[in-house]
């Protein structure tokens, strides 16, 4: 490669992957470790101990949370600066103007709200539909609003020339959990991970895997 | 008098699918428009399109104006949509005065956030007619799967899973049956930081590379139709004579090579290679079981029974014979048949089960919406113009595009196509899916 015109200080980070070997990745340090079994309804009976502690479940949801994330640290992202050498007005930059801005639109697009916001926004305004499939995925044995769905569906089915009515709404329509036994696997190599560290809880195949973690991950949560 | 142009906008949290309506709507007609800002390591911000013009991945971070699905932030999303329907030169720019514009929203979005959406469109756009209408609600009006099903079909379940999370949407005679909807919060997003999260622990540490990442994905990742023999296989790492395990060159941001995959081997001696073995289907076997990884929910197949168990028993054997699986992660390898496997011994013995992902099931929503704009009888009832928004209102809009007959009496609409065969088929209702 011919050498740069200008060679800023910060060349090397700015150009080139800069990818390294772990051995340790940031995951752990973030997350605190992979969950070792879901925790499901299968799992509960089995393990009684450490996989329904309240230290795991928020392992679990940490994790879950992490892979929901867009990026792997919270950054915000300015929008980039107008650019102002056109030499026309466009009505790109006339729609632009906050002049033209209904107050509406200036508080929407003022708004930081999140998801999370909006969707509390809605519990408060219809909180009965809200709490009745929150009660079932907070306990996953639980079957009540089932059986009112059920009732529900009936009626309809008597009359089945009207639609099943208006929409359920976020927190109504989430699936209910799997009724299949939850599996595990080994946190180094994905296998089955059938043991299990008896100090962090993780998750291992066998004994090549086991040393593999004792080494470099153990998190020693329980030691 | 219609406004002379339709815009349709299939408006994803990973792509904007947009493109103008014709008589006969084709998937060349859709443009896709990345739906995010990124920022790259030398802080540059690139909206849009502008992401194509980028060289260097590396480090890049993305602000998505979509939310778990849900079009939450309006500063980033006027800035992308801006660019995409004004500037003159986009490919898709239109003048909202002259425009109907036909929007899609993912199912059961909050209140508040319709509210903003409307009022963005009418009050900031100024377009002339809108109409906002739940993505696979759009389904029955796209080019059938299922020939020689009538058109628009008589029933479709969807199965969308898209960047967000992955819907389960019954329709019966062109009309959602709300009570059956269905969602699983693991979508494309998901299994791109599993992957990432899998092979940083494992091999290279890419908690910082989401979008090389999600090209590995692209790349390498299918749905395994036999999980436990696939993983039987990949129990000894990294074997050489695995047929599985694949090689991922990394990309050489200095030289603007672009990352390859290739069957696993020896290395070039300038070469970064990622060796993926049972990441390549681990990774989406989550859209399956959800519990992996501790999601309490069920997968896409299993799912789907919870939908049928709310719509009424003679429906069933239809629905289950007509499934169209659309969005991004249809488009992975292996998915339509682990999903008709998987669901089989689920459904009735008697019942035929079908699923069948379109020929392109990133744009397939879009030209579902797109015959749907063609559909006079329908859409006129649908959309909201300008004028009636400012007389009437937010609700009243709401009302009209939520299919409510608020306009009453005053204009005679005629029936459309679909409330024609419902009413048809009220004679001959247990009849099944088309012989
Ligand atoms: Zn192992
Ligand atoms: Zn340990």
């Amino acid at each position: 490669m011919p050498p740069t015109v200008e060679v800023l200080p910060k060349s090397t980070t700015i150009s080139g992957a800069n990818w390294t070997y772990t051995t340790l990745p940031p995951a752990h340090a973030v997350s605190g470790g992979l969950p070792a079994s879901t925790g499901g309804r299968g799992a509960r009976n089995r393990h009684s101990n450490f996989e329904n502690t309240a230290a795991r479940q928020r392992q679990i949801n940490s994790r879950i949370s992490d892979l929901e994330k867009d990026n792997y640290r919270e950054t915000h992202i300015p929008l980039p600066k107008k650019e102002n050498n056109r030499g026309r007005i466009s009505r790109y930059e006339i729609l632009s103007s906050t002049l033209y801005r209904a107050l509406n639109v200036r508080r929407i697009l003022l708004s930081q709200k999140t998801f999370v916001n909006h969707l509390a926004d809605e519990e408060a305004l219809h909180p009965t539909a809200v709490r009745a499939r929150r009660s079932s995925s907070a306990e996953p044995g639980a079957e009540g609003d089932m059986e009112f769905e059920k009732a529900e569906i009936n009626e309809c089915a008597i009359d089945d020339e009207e639609s099943s009515g208006p929409p359920l709404g976020y927190a109504r329509a989430v699936s209910r959990p799997s009724r299949r036994p939850s599996r595990t696997f080994c946190e180094i190599c994905g296998y089955w991970g059938n043991y299990r560290c008896g100090k962090c809880g993780a998750r291992y195949c066998g004994l090549e895997c086991s040393g593999v973690h004792q080494e470099t991950r153990c998190q020693r949560m329980y030691g | 008098m219609p406004p002379p142009t339709t815009l349709v906008v299939d408006n994803g949290s990973y792509t904007i699918k947009a493109g103008f309506g014709s008589s006969s709507p084709s998937y060349d007609d859709v443009y896709l428009i990345p739906n995010c800002i990124a920022r790259t390591r030398d802080r540059r911000s690139l909206v849009g399109t502008q992401l194509e013009t980028a060289r260097d991945f590396g480090g890049m971070a993305f602000r998505r104006p979509v939310e778990k699905g849900y079009l939450v932030n309006w500063e980033a999303e006027k800035e992308i949509w801006d660019r995409a329907f004004l500037e003159t030169d986009s490919p898709v720019h239109a003048d909202p005065h002259e425009t109907r514009f036909v929007l899609t929203e993912a199912p059961n979005a909050p209140l508040s956030l319709q509210n903003n959406c409307d009022q963005m469109v009418f009050e900031e756009y100024e377009f002339a007619e809108y109409y906002r209408c739940v993505a696979p609600s759009v389904i029955p009006w796209a080019p059938t799967l299922f020939p020689p099903a009538p058109h628009p079909a008589e029933a479709a379940l969807v199965v969308d899973t898209g960047f967000s999370h992955t819907h389960i949407y019954p329709t019966l005679f062109g009309q959602p049956w709300n009570l059956g909807v269905r969602r699983i919060d693991i979508g494309g997003k998901f299994l791109t930081n599993y992957l990432k999260e899998l092979v940083s622990m494992r091999t290279w540490n890419m908690m910082e590379e989401p979008y090389l990442i999600s090209q590995v994905k692209e790349a390498v990742c299918f749905v395994s139709t036999d999980f436990s023999a696939d993983l039987e296989k990949c129990k000894r790492l990294r074997t050489v004579d695995n047929p599985l395990v694949r090689d991922y060159v990394l990309p050489d941001y200095n030289t603007y090579k672009a990352g390859f995959v290739r069957p696993h081997g020896k290395r070039g001696d300038d070469e970064q290679v990622m060796v993926l073995a049972n990441e390549r289907f681990t990774v989406p076997e989550l859209l399956f079981n959800p519990a992996d990884v501790g999601v309490k929910q069920a997968g896409v197949a299993e799912c789907v029974i919870q939908s049928l168990e709310m719509v009424p028993e003679r429906y069933r054997p239809l629905l289950l014979a007509n499934i169209v699986l659309t969005g991004g992660n249809a488009a992975i390898p292996g998915f339509q048949e682990r999903f008709e496997k998987e669901l089989r011994p689920m459904a009735p013995v008697e019942a035929t089960v079908r699923a069948m992902v379109p020929e392109d099931p990133v744009k397939y929503t879009w030209l579902g919406a797109a015959h749907m704009a063609n559909d006079e009888s329908f859409i006129k009832k649908r959309t909201v113009t300008r004028k009636e928004y400012m007389e009437h209102g937010l609700v009243w809009a709401q009302k009209t595009m939520a299919g409510e007959d608020v306009r009453g009496g005053g204009e005679t609409i005629k029936e459309s196509s679909l409330e024609k065969e419902r009413r048809e088929n009220r004679s001959h209702k247990k009849r099944r899916v088309g012989e």
